[in-house]
């Protein structure tokens, strides 16, 4: 079958983004893991590589502008183009949250080491990962259910926030839980992110707009 | 008056051939309308009954109503004359007549009968700087038209047209034999003339409908499948079939 | 399958060949214009020309001879050009493409090439005796008219067909109507075409021999009425050569015909140049 140089390109692209994504995901890991094992050298580590990482997003960027301005795409493959900027944005932004997340790791362990860490926040962690391979794998595949699936997790994300708050984060003498609410409250973060490339994408894959403003709200009132 | 031409449930035959489908649409007053789909769908066989150049054609059967200004064109009543003074058309190969450039843009004129010296030359200047042409060829009207580049001989075209002061102008695809200079002349005059005249064009290239027109029509093998918005037809097309001509999937 | 000769070889083999075809038409010209006005130039003065001949043409002028040319060619012409042109026009551009049209073309096609001799008698026959108006400018004006007619109808039809519709289109998409459309573009553009197909009748009606033998009379003087007897210049060669009365003035006389034939055919393709060049621009 005859493939346009469009279709080749927007492959590409989209080949560029998953990586992108794959290792994002990756980093969310470590980083957590880098705080629950109490491992100052892998925290260290991932603020390093950030740039390196994000360089990719950079890439992507550039992809899309010479796509949408020397191809001139319409309709699906347009707004496609647009979701993938959209995208490598948020992807940017959950790595230097994951930055972050590296960050309060260190930081916990000059005061403090051995404390308890809420297994909220690996809960949290993984909910994350799911929403953003969802997310992705939705704008990849043009699968609305995927994209469904990931909106859908992100009350359970913000559940897991505010349980850990409820339980953990009242009691203002302990530092160790000063640390853990920053590092579930990055990853909540990562959670609107994900939330914000979604719409987009949605937009991409069905042409009509439905923020998930009652997921929000949903969230937000309880 | 919303609409200046008011097509329902128009159905075109040459012979046994049926070229166009109940189509109905309506085109907006001084906005530019384009008309994209694969070549043979029927877009010029359109438009060529909004001026019923169609007439010509022995073959032709037509049943459903064409409104301008919401007169129906076919009535026996009408004067088809008349009816093409109103509604002018640019074509796609440019084609000035072997005359000189100011006896091009009076033709109009004196076959309708004017014939005051000073009217025509008036009419003449005015047209041609309408369709930016003036400053190339005011040294040079008595020369033959033939003599004049593509570009120049389509915006001549264009003067020609223009110059018996009609509402709506058609044009099939003006731009096609044209270089990509002359075309964006050409498309700056076509979004100058709009405020002036409501115009529809048929276009093969798609880039060319979204730089110029407010509404498009996607026809589709003699029918049309969506119309509307251009922004809106090409960011969020409705109709698969027209997601799939416009990102290039078929035509 | 191998090649006898190398393409390039053949190339020049066959340039040589057109060329000297071209040569050689152009060298049989000459050799017959310079063979009639060697022999006949000496014989040409102004006394010849302007004169009438005296003693059935062994001396004096063919004055008369040149007006009688021009006379019948004129009464040819008057006859043939508006028929062959409106016939060319209601062919090209109103009538269909019914077996009555074709009728029309075929028989137009075949009358162009029937012999003038035929005609000749034709015109005897009907203009002469069933009309009654004997031998004279008319009579064989109208023969002439009838042998020019056909060529003067096919070449225009063939012209104006040959117009592009662009033309035609852009006008009526102004508002012409179909008459406006013929006789402000179509026929502007058509008339270098029509003009060749009227030199060509042109040029059939002024050489004619055959067919202004039993039309036209054999009168040595100056036609004044169409109804006139008169002698134009072929005819007159014809006697002078045939009945023996003088060689160099037959001489004469072709070498006048042919000096005007040639400088009819010179200016009117110049002004056809001229006006095609107005026209296109070029």
């Amino acid at each position: 079958m005859y493939v346009t140089i469009l279709e080749n390109q927007l492959e590409k692209i989209k080949d560029d983004l998953l990586d992108y994504s794959n290792e994002t995901s990756e980093r969310i890991t470590k980083s957590v893991e880098g705080f629950i094992n109490e491992d100052v050298y892998r925290s260290k580590g991932i603020i390093e590589e950030t740039n390196k990482i994000n360089k990719k997003s950079e890439e992507i960027e550039y992809g899309c502008l010479k796509i949408l301005g020397l191809q001139q795409p319409v309709a699906k493959d347009l707004r496609l183009g647009a979701a993938i900027l959209r995208t490598s944005t948020e992807l940017e932004r959950i790595n230097l949250l994951a930055a972050y997340v590296a960050r309060y790791s260190i930081d916990s362990l000059k005061k403090n080491s051995n404390f308890f860490k809420p297994i909220h926040i690996t809960l949290m962690s993984h909910t994350v990962q799911n929403m953003l391979k969802d997310g992705v794998g939705s704008l990849i595949s043009e699968d609305i259910q995927l994209l469904k699936r990931s909106t859908k997790n992100f009350v359970s994300l913000q559940d897991f926030y505010n349980q850990m708050f409820m339980e953990y984060g009242e009691d203002k003498t302990s530092n160790s839980s000063m640390h853990s609410i920053l590092v579930a409250r990055s990853l909540l973060s990562m959670g609107h992110h994900i939330m914000g490339m979604d719409d987009r994408i949605a937009y991409s894959i069905i042409g009509k707009r439905i923020m998930h403003h009652k997921v929000f709200y949903n969230v937000l009132m309880r | 008056m919303p609409y200046r031409i008011k097509v329902q449930d128009l159905n075109v035959y040459f012979g046994e051939s049926h070229i166009l489908k109940d189509i109905n649409i309506n085109i907006n007053n001084n906005m530019v309308t384009a008309l994209i789909g694969p070549s043979g769908c029927g877009k010029s066989t359109f438009i060529r009954t909004l001026n019923r150049m169609n007439d010509s054609i022995s073959t032709f059967k037509k049943d459903g109503s064409v409104l301008l200004d919401g007169e129906d064109i076919y009535e026996s009543n009408v004067d088809v004359v008349d009816l093409r003074k109103k509604v002018g058309m640019v074509f796609q190969k440019p084609n000035p007549f072997p005359k000189s450039i100011f006896d091009n843009v009076a033709y109009g004129l004196k076959i309708h009968g004017e014939s005051d010296k000073d009217v025509l030359a008036n009419k003449v200047e005015e047209s041609l700087r309408a369709a930016a042409l003036w400053d190339e060829v005011k040294d040079k009207l008595e020369m033959s038209a033939l003599g004049l580049s593509g570009g120049q001989q389509q915006r001549l075209c264009i003067a020609r047209t223009i110059a018996v002061e009609p509402e709506v102008i058609l044009m099939d695809e003006p731009c096609s034999a044209l270089d990509p200079i002359s075309t964006t002349k050409i498309e700056d005059l076509i979004h100058k003339l709009k405020d002036d005249y409501t115009i529809i064009i048929v276009t093969h290239n798609m880039q060319q409908a979204t730089r110029v027109s407010k509404y498009t029509a996607f026809f589709l093998n003699g029918e049309i499948v969506e119309s509307g918005l251009t922004d809106k037809l090409f960011i969020e097309p409705e109709d698969k079939r027209t997601e799939d001509y416009i990102t290039g999937r078929f035509g | 399958m191998n090649r006898i000769i190398s393409p390039k070889i053949s190339q020049k083999i066959m340039k040589s060949i057109f060329w000297g075809s071209g040569i050689l038409t152009i060298l049989l010209l000459v050799m017959i214009i310079g063979y009639v006005l060697i022999n006949g130039l000496p014989v040409i003065n102004f006394e010849f020309l302007f004169s009438d001949p005296i003693d059935s043409g062994r001396a004096g002028g063919i004055f008369p001879m040149i007006v009688s040319t021009i006379y019948v060619t004129f009464v040819a012409l008057i006859v043939a050009i508006p028929l062959g042109v409106g016939g060319a026009v209601y062919l090209a551009e109103y009538a269909g493409e019914s077996n009555l049209v074709k009728a029309i073309r075929f028989g137009s096609e075949t009358l162009a090439s029937i012999p003038s001799i035929v005609f000749g008698l034709f015109g005897y026959a009907f203009f002469v005796i069933y009309l009654g108006l004997g031998f004279c400018v008319l009579s064989g004006g109208l023969t002439l008219a009838l042998m020019a007619l056909p060529t003067i109808l096919r070449t225009a039809e063939v012209s104006i067909e040959a117009v592009p519709r662009s033309y035609t289109e852009g006008s009526l998409a102004l508002g012409a109507n179909k008459w406006q459309t013929i006789y402000e573009v179509v026929l502007p553009a058509a008339i270098p075409g029509i003009i060749t197909g009227i030199i060509l009748g042109m040029a059939r009606a002024i050489e004619e021999t055959a067919a202004i033998l039993y039309t036209v009379g054999a009168a040595l003087t100056v036609p004044v009425s169409i109804f006139d007897p008169a002698r134009p210049l072929p005819l007159h060669l014809y006697t002078l050569a045939t009945e023996g009365i003088s060689m160099p003035n037959a001489y004469g006389t072709a070498a006048v015909l042919v000096i005007l034939i040639l400088v009819i055919t010179i200016v009117t393709n110049a002004l056809v140049d001229r006006y095609t060049k107005k026209m296109m621009g070029r």
